[in-house]
């Protein structure tokens, strides 16, 4: 019976908290870009704050490609099957003679 | 073939341990990060002489203390931390992977470019070379030198880790994001600001290198330590391999922004540092849910934290951790900072993560494993838990102290007493803080003794696969 409510918890655990975290930093940040645009066009002064914008946006397309990397590789099919691998393969390093 | 497909099935065609793992190479890169912190403490604890008005060095310009203090931070980041996850993935990495890292020769000269790195910055600040950037002092033709070193760790490291196929485990996902932003962070902080942009631009890139050096450099690498060793420990796996991908994820998407917290109030336009507050905040909640499988996972189990050595220093570190982040949430809202800003607690929240996790987190490894390594027992059980209260204690001691006196200084500031007054009142928190240095430098010294005498008690053969250590047992 625990056996088949974990996997249902922990299911819905990672789905709540992706969209807690997810959705409200999405339109902050979306918010605060549209400030840049704005400051960009209205003052030049507030320009050179394009650096380290530009700079999270080069970070951030980074994981993003990687992200869209490890979908496509099937990352996100059997989210526990690389945990229960790895515990197997230690056990099997930790009993070579 | 690797932890991101199938379970070998024939137990002969597994590959062996020791064809994947450079053993005396995980040894040597310990034995250089614990050289280098005994060099960073002995910095630190000139520093901590100097600002209680003691300085044993006085009117010699190249043992000055604004320079000791650079050796200090860059020693402890650099030479030790660095060090230290370079010889832990050495181990965790073909393990993970079932593939030895690309090449072994290539090993070795990264061990070797590494610590001239680290050795030609120390000599570079001791003789005024820095470059005027916190964390990005090493001087200017040190700098390309060291990209080129990340440029090699990343491509050995990463070798093994992109022939895995299938899902990856979550460690190898922390790692190799933390292969690739390294070597962005480092170009970013130590190039952008000296050759690229000026002012207050500057300023904002210099922010976004301090913290993302914590943030895709220590961060990456000290979590996907976690989730490797303490599953291992416990004999169980993660309570939610699902969950650390949130955890992963978020980190990535949401730590590049928030390094402009550290420069609140500044001339840099106000909704970069509100994006810098926003994003710091939502990353609360992303340490969260690390928090939670962390905690889910040693559910039913909570005693070995006890009885267990290496597993106390990691839920040591998982705790000061999330008092870090939790003070960071508090601290980078505008009311908090108007308080704090250049203020001890500042210094405190800094030890806290750098000694109170992550270093605590290396130490437990190095406990772990070097018994291991060497294929004996500790010389001592006694001196390693000597060592880990006296490092625990020692930190929480000096953490809360600074940052009480930083409350205090904030509080004198604001109250618009004179300079020379928030000095005076600073004297006995900095006198505490130089104690709980004292404590926790002579654990290290332990420690590193330790480490010798067992050494020299290691036998030439005998592998030994299972813990040899008494302290590991679960």
């Amino acid at each position: 019976m625990t056996e088949q409510r974990q996997p249902y918890r922990t299911h819905w655990l990672t789905w709540f908290f992706s969209a807690v975290v997810l959705i409200p930093t999405i339109l902050g940040f979306a918010n605060k870009f549209l400030d840049l645009v704005l400051v960009v066009q209205g003052d030049e002064d507030g320009a050179f704050a394009v650096t380290p914008i530009c700079n999270y946006l080069f970070a951030t397309a980074g994981f993003l490609c990687l992200f869209v990397w490890t979908a496509t590789q099937g990352a996100f099919q059997n989210l526990d099957g690389p945990s229960h691998t790895m515990m197997e393969n230690e056990r099997r390093f930790d009993s070579q003679p | 073939m690797s932890a991101g497909t199938n379970i070998v099935t024939a137990d002969r065609n597994f590959p062996k341990h020791h064809d994947l793992v450079e053993e005396r190479l995980v040894l040597w890169y310990f034995v250089a990060a614990l050289t280098f912190m005994t060099v960073s403490m002995l910095a630190g604890t000139l520093m901590g002489l100097q600002l209680i008005r003691h300085n044993p060095l006085p009117a010699i310009e190249i043992l000055s203390p604004g320079r000791w203090r650079m050796i200090h931070t860059n020693a402890i980041a650099y030479g030790f931390l660095a060090n230290a996850f370079l010889g832990i993935m050495h181990w965790v990495i073909p393990r993970l992977t079932l593939r030895p890292c690309l090449n072994r020769q290539l090993s070795y000269l990264i061990f070797a470019a590494w610590q001239f790195v680290v050795l030609a910055t120390a000599v570079g600040l001791i003789f005024g070379q820095a470059q005027g950037l916190e964390w990005g002092e090493t001087p200017v033709w040190i700098d390309p030198v060291a990209q080129l070193g990340l440029l090699l760790v990343a491509i050995n490291f990463g070798a093994p880790i992109l022939q895995t196929r299938g899902p990856m485990y979550v460690t190898l996902w922390y790692y190799l994001a933390a292969l690739v932003w390294t070597f962005l962070t480092y170009a970013m902080g130590n190039f952008v600001p000296e050759y690229f942009v000026c002012g207050s631009s500057a300023g904002a890139v210099g922010g976004l290198f301090i913290h993302d050096l914590v943030g895709l450099f220590v961060t990456p690498l000290g979590w996907g330590m976690m989730y490797y060793f303490v599953p291992i420990l416990l004999k169980r796996p993660m309570w939610s391999h699902g969950l650390s991908l949130v955890g992963f994820w978020g980190l990535a998407f949401f730590y590049p922004l928030q390094g402009i917290h550290h420069f609140l109030y500044t001339p840099i336009p106000m909704f970069l540092q509100y994006g810098a507050v926003l994003s710091t905040i939502a990353l609360e909640l992303v340490v969260v849910t690390v928090i939670i499988n962390f905690v889910g996972t040693l559910y039913g189990t909570g005693g070995l934290v006890v009885t267990n050595l290496p597993l106390r220093y990691f839920y040591t570190g998982i705790l000061f951790y999330f008092l870090t982040c939790l003070q960071c949430a508090l601290q980078v809202t505008m009311t908090f900072q108007a308080l704090i800003h250049f203020t001890d607690w500042v210094v405190g929240h800094a030890h806290m993560v750098m000694f109170g996790v992550f270093s605590m987190w290396q130490l437990g490894v190095m406990t772990y494993l070097i018994p291991r390594l060497l294929k004996t027992e500790w010389y001592s059980t006694k001196w390693c838990e000597w060592h880990y209260w006296a490092s625990a204690g020692g930190l929480l001691v000096m953490s809360g102290d600074l940052i009480l006196g930083g409350l205090f200084q904030g509080w004198s500031w604001a109250a618009l007493q004179p300079w020379d007054a928030s000095i005076r009142l600073s004297i006995p928190f900095w006198s505490v803080r130089l104690v709980a240095g004292f404590v926790i430098f002579a654990a290290q010294i332990l420690f590193l003794l330790n480490f010798y005498l067992t050494w020299r008690n290691a036998p030439r053969t005998t592998p030994v696969t299972e813990p040899a250590s008494g302290l590991a047992t679960a």
